[in-house]
């Protein structure tokens, strides 16, 4: 990388701040400027620095939740209403967790009720 | 059949699984044997952490703790690592089981064995856990270095003494001998621990970077000569990651302190600290870490001052245990103004020098007496060595200064010619075949033989074998009067007197023939 995703996501959001109205015209030369400088592989880890930040400069939490299976609609909504209006919730599918879900919390903290864990854990 | 059953239900039964919330990590970056992790914030320095990789729980080194993230050097082959993996943390620091078990195997940075003899512990109560790093004892914990620590090197016992709890380095270029000085050394503690009234010394190899070939001749050779059973060889070759290089001199140094605790005597050998410098180099500028002098990071002196301060002389209190370490470094065209080098010479207690022009002069071991020293040794050489070698030092160096005067001088005086053929008898006597370790009783008897004239009328192309027949009739026939009491380390006029006759009866005997 030519610069660190951290530098990326302060210059962004200090653009921001500094000119709200130019808000699109910000969001369009960021990305010109990332995959200029040939950084275009790092797209997702610097997006995912700025999406922590906003959520945690506004007082909320990341959540990353993993499914083993696909869920309706109706349960994601549920889901999502566990979390604060200000979290940022992030829901995936991975398989290999085989049933039940993985919470990961502002990247630290995590829950895993996975049968994944279980069967792991019981073969130790 | 049935039992495994039994025992599966039992563990499917009693299993339990509580849903708690845990501090994980997540690696952000991976490359290189080096993975950089973002969360876990209460990860100490050197902390073990674990990474769920897809081909299992791999260990890693937590090395740079910065503000947002981990440097860890993962222990082993890092091809499963890939980004998005969880860690977690350990609460250890690294650490090797130690016992007396390990004695005769060969082992990898981490405890595990090489040589396929199985599991090192059979009796797990026995074992301790000892972290690869340690601090040093403290100054009220040791003692003054007493008792030596024999080679069966003429030239190194009466020139360059080293006493047990030194640090002596061993300096050259390659294929000057500096492996073999170091395996000599290893080869004759058994003689030299039996009847003379001196501890066994436990040796533990320590190869970094070697070629796998190397190291497995090196093993047969100890095997060879039974001095495997009081050895223990520590592994990390040039294939393996510079992680295991990094590693492996603080896992010896760990299993010494493990005999140097029991009040035992161990010595160890880092084979060699040049290429333990180029893997912590190599790890430290994949953590970024910035680089200085010849592109070694800023500690790199720290690095082996902390590692060579832990080789000791304990005090009776803590158990009067040792741990000599002999240090080797490689030197490119004999320059030993590098970094590396001036940095190991200022922390060791002397070095051994050999000169790559000695080796090829067929000087073998080709130990330049004029560059090399021993700070602290000649307080522990015994009383006999002393008594002899004292005049050793000053001989070869008054000829060495005249050989290179007399290169362009024809005529010569009495005086002048007789110190030269002295000094060459003297180069001659001390010459050594490679794994021929000499007992320090002969040692004495050879050098009392040189120093004192009795060689004078033996003709050059004669004396290497007067030297091999001469101690094996000194062992034979004087055993009791010269033999034993030298092995002990005394000297007395008794003795002198008894090896004097000695000598002449074996000329005599020669001239008779």
């Amino acid at each position: 990388m030519k610069y660190p995703a951290e530098s990326y996501a302060k210059a962004f959001l200090e653009a921001l701040e500094e000119h709200p109205s130019k808000k699109d015209h910000i969001i369009k030369s960021f990305l010109g400027a990332v995959y200029k400088n040939g950084d275009g592989p790092a797209i997702e880890k610097i997006l995912n620095l700025i999406t922590q930040k906003i959520t945690r400069g506004a007082g909320g939490r990341v959540v990353s939740a993993e499914f083993a299976r696909p869920l309706s609609d109706k349960l994601i909504l549920e889901f999502k209403k566990e979390f604060s209006v200000k979290d940022h919730v992030e829901i995936s599918l991975r398989p290999e967790l085989v049933a039940g879900v993985r919470v990961l919390i502002d990247g630290e903290k995590e829950l895993d009720m996975t049968l994944a864990k279980k069967i792991n854990k019981l073969l130790q | 059949m049935k039992e495994i059953i039994e025992k599966l239900k039992r563990d499917i039964v009693g299993f339990e699984d509580k849903a708690e919330f845990a501090d994980v990590g997540i690696v952000t970056e991976v490359g290189d044997g080096i993975a950089k992790i973002s969360g876990l914030r209460n990860a100490l320095s050197q902390e073990i952490l674990l990474v769920e990789a897809s081909s299992g729980v791999l260990p890693a080194v937590a090395f740079n703790l910065e503000e947002s993230s981990i440097g860890a050097v993962i222990l082993g082959e890092a091809e499963g690592v890939a980004v998005g993996n969880r860690v977690k943390k350990s609460g250890k620091v690294l650490s090797l089981k130690a016992g007396d078990e390990l004695l005769g195997r060969v082992i990898d940075p981490l405890g595990e064995p090489l040589d396929g003899k199985g599991v090192v512990f059979k009796d797990v109560s026995k074992v301790k856990d000892y972290p690869l790093e340690r601090k040093a004892p403290s100054v009220l914990e040791r003692e003054s270095v007493s008792a030596p620590v024999h080679t069966g090197i003429k030239s190194i016992d009466a020139m360059i003494p080293i006493g047990r709890g030194q640090r002596e380095l061993i300096i050259g270029d390659r294929q000057t001998g500096k492996t073999a000085i170091a395996l000599d050394a290893i080869l004759n503690q058994k003689q030299d621990a039996e009847g003379t009234g001196r501890k066994q010394v436990i040796c533990i190899y320590v190869a970094v970077g070697q070629k796998n070939s190397k190291i497995a001749k090196i093993v047969k050779m100890l095997e060879e000569n039974e001095a495997i059973k009081y050895t223990i060889v520590v592994s990390a070759p040039a294939s393996s990651p510079a992680s295991m290089q990094f590693l492996a001199p603080f896992a010896g140094c760990a299993i010494g302190e493990y005999f140097m605790d029991l009040g035992r005597d161990a010595l160890i050998i880092y084979d060699d600290l040049s290429k333990h410098a180029d893997s912590y180099r190599q790890l430290s500028l994949l953590l970024r870490r910035p680089p200085g002098r010849e592109a070694y990071p800023g500690d790199i002196f720290y690095l082996h001052a902390r590692l060579l301060e832990r080789a000791a002389k304990l005090s009776k209190e803590k158990g009067g245990g040792s741990l000599t370490a002999l240090p080797i470094i490689e030197t490119k065209l004999g320059d030993v103004s590098a970094y590396v080098p001036t940095n190991v010479i200022s922390i060791t207690d002397g070095q051994i020098y050999l000169g790559s022009n000695l080796f090829y002069q067929g000087v073998r071991p080709a130990i330049n007496a004029g560059l090399s020293v021993s700070r602290v040794g000649s307080a522990a050489q015994t009383k006999a060595m002393k008594k002899v070698a004292g005049k050793l030092r000053l001989e070869l160096a008054q000829f060495r200064e005249l050989q290179a005067f007399v290169q362009f001088a024809s005529d010569l005086d009495e005086n002048t010619r007789k110190q030269i053929k002295r000094g060459e008898l003297l180069t001659e006597v001390l010459k050594q075949a490679d794994g021929e370790p000499a007992a320090v009783a002969m040692e004495v008897a050879s050098i009392f033989a040189a120093i004192n004239g009795f060689l004078d009328d033996v003709p050059k192309k004669d004396i290497k074998t007067f030297e091999k027949e001469l101690p094996e009739f000194i062992f034979k026939m004087h055993q009791k009067e010269i033999v034993e009491p030298l092995s002990r380390g005394e000297w007395n006029e008794k003795i002198e007197e008894a090896l004097k006759s000695a000598i002449n009866s074996f000329k005599n005997m020669k001239k008779a023939n």
